[in-house]
């Protein structure tokens, strides 16, 4: 009797927490398009990762903004480091209208 | 076919959609509207069922690497081999205004089952297209490391192995957004390798020998 109290108590925890999930990704989905909206108001940069160009609306997006963004178009190593003209910069740096960033690999492996 | 819908800035949850996909970032989502339940869950390795097939394809249209570049190259690790019996590397370049195809030994530490690089610092306008590294007197095959190093790397990835004949062994592949596809080598040069080309000496001050890795005893035989 009192298992069977547990496993209905079990499956009311269960639909709850469902619940609570689909309302978390909607939020979550809602958060990701506030975001992406964020990054695209302002300037252009010219970025650059191994033989991909291109001229992105990022000023006033973080370094980190950027790679999660943009991955995939610019094919970014998961180890890469951020040179913003010339210079190493972590992924809080935020960029700059007059910026260049460029994505580079630290070191390579063979064998 | 149900709707495709998009995660972006405009993305309004739909609420008259019996069943859609939503593409995110991490993927092809399948969502629902049921009396019973709302739900969004990944399309996991399937497309929409609606759409045609694709099989992963690459046309090349690399720059063309000319013989002597690439004699030169394989010289070069035909000079490392028999003096240290190591790997090294080369990087491929493309000069976007002349449109010339070179070469870079850039700086490294081999031994004979590794080579690591730094990859070189290229002036504007010059890009790295593909590299090229050796397996010494071992085949021309791409190995684990091989296949991991150049997963984010696009370009052409080209071994030679075999340096104690000749001619060498040669393997290429093109790699894109992850995806390997083998190529023959005579696809990639202006003419058919003929033999070894000179080399700069200086070039050998780029390489740092290091001691070999451990070896394990691997399927009844001593190997790396």
């Amino acid at each position: 009797m009192n298992k069977q109290k547990t496993v209905e108590k079990t499956k009311d925890e269960i639909k709850t927490e469902e619940k609570a999930s689909l309302t978390k990704i909607k939020r979550g989905m809602k958060a990701a398009a506030a975001r992406i909206h964020q990054k695209t108001k302002d300037g252009v940069v010219r970025v650059t990762s191994g033989t991909y160009h291109e001229e992105l609306s990022v000023v006033g997006a973080t370094i980190k903004d950027v790679v999660s963004t943009y991955a995939d178009s610019l094919d970014l190593h998961p180890e890469c480091v951020a040179v913003v003209n010339g210079n190493p910069e972590n992924a809080d740096y935020v960029i700059k209208q007059e910026d260049t960033l460029i994505f580079v690999r630290p070191s390579g492996e063979k064998g | 076919m149900s709707k495709l819908l998009k995660l972006n800035n405009e993305f309004e949850w739909p609420t008259k959609e019996g069943m859609f996909y939503v593409l995110t970032s991490k993927g092809l989502m399948i969502c629902r509207n049921h009396q019973f339940y709302e739900s969004c869950v990944p399309a996991r390795g399937r497309g929409p069922s609606g759409l045609e097939e694709v099989d992963p394809f690459i046309l090349p249209n690399f720059p063309v690497i000319p013989r002597a570049v690439f004699e030169t190259i394989v010289g070069f690790f035909s000079h490392v081999a028999n003096t240290h019996g190591t790997e090294a590397s080369a990087s491929l370049t493309y000069d976007m205004e002349t449109k010339e195809v070179g070469m870079v030994i850039p700086k490294q530490k081999a031994n004979r089952v590794h080579v690591s690089y730094e990859p070189p610092v290229l002036p504007e306008g010059v890009v790295q297209f593909g590299d090229v590294h050796s397996h010494v007197f071992g085949m021309a095959y791409p190995s684990g490391t091989d296949v991991h190093d150049e997963e984010h790397v696009p370009g052409i990835h080209i071994i030679v192995g075999n340096l104690d004949k000749d001619p060498p062994g040669f393997y290429a592949a093109a790699v894109v957004d992850q995806q390997r596809f083998k190529l023959e080598i005579d696809e990639l040069l202006e003419e058919p390798y003929v033999c070894l080309g000179g080399f700069d000496m200086g070039w050998m001050d780029n390489i740092e020998i290091t001691p070999d890795p451990p070896m394990k005893w691997i399927e009844g035989a001593w190997g790396w």
